[in-house]
């Protein structure tokens, strides 16, 4: 049940992808979330499924594996296509009791549910393909300016990165707690709201008891070994840009300009052509 | 109550990336009244299959039966079934969350359908069991030593009056002290009530003085079932897998090599060890 959440996890693989240094990967992933936004015709929509097909399929990750994590996010992707569809005005298409669905709304729901899963799918190949651990690298990498603003990008990231590296430690516990008052008889699925809410206390207690004695022992073994925060820390691994992450770089930049020529139609050539569907 | 595991077969992530097969065709019988001692290696499958004792597992193939009824039938209550068999986790105490110990003790007999007058009188006779005293019963479970809350963990279990007491690793991370008494406790439990115990432990020596059958897993399977003593003689099996002989029968085989060919080996408790040292002194 828990386990079925796979966004944000990692895939073990050998890729040209998973070898791109995470602030690549990581520039690459936002920018094309913003163009996702920024373009809006089928050609614009067509390129951005090229440029996806692409890093997906450098990533090696098994495509039911992106896949999987769309079912977290179905009811959300259901939800806007069925307000899109009924709630834009326009010229009528299809009408039936007092429902309409006009021609604007089924474009803006097709467009809106294409954006949803580019936008998951793009961004779990970035986690699929990076460990926690660089990714929270990255982030600090990128912030470093910040830091001249006073923030404390160091703290920030290492927040983080304790934070992603806690997550399965926290399910664990919890599938364990959880078995361990069934085996006292609890009974976790049957009851009203009120009931099951009522259920939950002998489970959150010993998981919010257990996760301040985790944090506690960390602190204390941070001390330890003289954590001080980020002044003058060095890294064990330094990010460095290699060849490969110039060529994403590049193919980066070619792909936003493309996304903007086509995506908005700067000069005019699908009207040029004749009326390519817009 | 009698608990058969017919070919039981556990995968963990059946549907994932890696299955891991974590019980390969279990096929054993826990009768009533015995003393079973579980081993195993790290991963060897114990947790596993104590779950699957207290219906907390389905098996992917085979069957569990509880007085010869299959515990994953619709119609059968688990509930009952994880009453009648008491699972005490590793840790149990990480698992307190009352306020004050008596109505910690009191959460399994309630959620059976006890009153609260008799989920009290069976707490407070489970809390004098593992030696819980009533000038403690009003206190934090927080607020208790170590050894302290275990037992308070344990008499939360027991309070639901099992038929057959499993315990994982009760003795770990506690002092000497606190050991001797869980373990003197499910000894007590054992011979005065006649509880079925199974004992899931590290300790050989433990293990040795407390089990009558041993019951030995590797890589998910049943490597041994038999009499302690019988289990104990296949040294080198058990050495393979990683599992040490009980130390006094290791220095009594140590004393047959060096100087005393006619020495027994067959004891595995410090007490019969000494008992053939000494006789094979006499001799001289």
């Amino acid at each position: 049940m828990i386990k079925d959440i796979t966004l944000g996890q990692y895939y073990p693989a050998e890729s040209v992808i998973h070898r791109l240094d995470p602030r690549v990967k990581l520039v690459v992933t936002l920018l094309f979330i913003i163009s996702l936004f920024v373009v809006d015709n089928i050609p614009g929509y067509a390129l951005a499924f090229l440029f996806l097909a692409f890093w997906c399929g450098l990533s090696r990750v098994p495509l039911r594996f992106m896949l999987r994590g769309m079912r977290t996010i179905f009811f959300l992707l259901l939800m806007t296509v069925v307000f899109n569809l009924f709630l834009t005005p326009g010229t009528p298409l299809v009408s039936f009791w007092k429902l309409t669905i006009t021609r604007e709304g089924l474009r803006i729901a097709l467009l809106m549910a294409v954006r949803l899963v580019f936008l998951i799918v793009g961004s779990s190949v970035m986690t699929f393909t990076t460990t926690p651990n660089h990714l929270t690298d990255a982030l600090e990498a990128l912030m470093r300016p910040l830091k001249r603003l006073g923030a404390p990008v160091h703290e920030i990231a290492m927040m983080m990165s304790i934070a992603l590296r806690f997550i399965p430690i926290l399910m664990e516990e919890t599938d364990k707690i959880m078995k361990a008052q069934m085996a006292r008889g609890a009974d976790f699925e049957s009851g009203g709201l009120i009931r099951r809410a009522r259920s939950l206390v002998p489970l959150l207690v010993p998981l919010f008891i257990s996760a301040f004695r985790r944090a506690n022992d960390l602190a204390l073994a941070m001390e330890a070994r003289c954590y001080h925060g980020g002044e003058g820390r060095t890294r064990m691994i330094p990010l460095t840009y290699h060849a490969r992450d110039r060529i994403a770089y590049g193919l980066l930049l070619l792909y936003l300009i493309l996304a903007v020529v086509i995506g908005r139609d700067i000069f005019g050539l699908a009207a040029a052509i004749g009326g390519l569907p817009v | 109550m009698i608990l058969r595991f017919d070919h039981v077969n556990y995968v963990y992530d059946a549907d994932g990336g890696q299955p891991v097969h974590a019980l390969s065709d279990i096929d054993l019988t826990i009768g009533e009244g015995e003393f079973i001692g579980l081993i195993g290696h790290t991963g060897s499958g114990k947790s596993t299959l104590i779950q699957h004792a207290d219906g907390l597992l389905k098996p992917v193939s085979g069957r569990i039966l509880a007085d010869g009824e299959d515990i994953w039938e619709e119609k059968f209550d688990r509930k009952a079934l994880r009453a009648r068999v008491g699972l005490v986790f590793q840790y149990p105490e990480h698992q307190l969350f009352e306020e004050d110990i008596l109505s910690d003790v009191c959460y399994g007999p309630m959620n059976l359908g006890c009153s609260a007058e008799e989920a009290r009188e069976r707490a407070v006779s489970a809390l004098r069991q593992v030696g819980i005293g009533e000038d403690l019963f009003g206190q934090s479970p927080f607020d208790l030593s170590g050894g302290q809350k275990r037992r308070t963990a344990i008499a939360g279990v027991l309070a639901m009056q099992p038929e057959i007491l499993i315990l994982d690793e009760p003795t770990a991370g506690l002092d000497p002290r606190g050991r001797d008494e869980i373990l003197a406790l499910a000894r007590t439990l054992h011979e005065e009530r006649n509880i079925t115990v199974v004992l899931v432990s590290h300790s050989m020596e433990d293990i040795a003085r407390f089990a009558k059958r041993l019951l030995v897993l590797g890589d998910g399977r049943l490597v041994f079932d038999g009499p302690t003593g019988e289990v104990f003689s296949h040294r080198a099996e058990l050495e393979e897998m990683g599992l040490e002989i009980p130390r006094p029968q290791r220095l009594l085989e140590a004393l047959k090599e060096h100087g005393f060919p006619e020495i027994g080996t067959g004891a595995y408790t410090a007490e019969e060890a000494a008992r053939l040292i000494l006789r094979e002194l006499e001799k001289r």
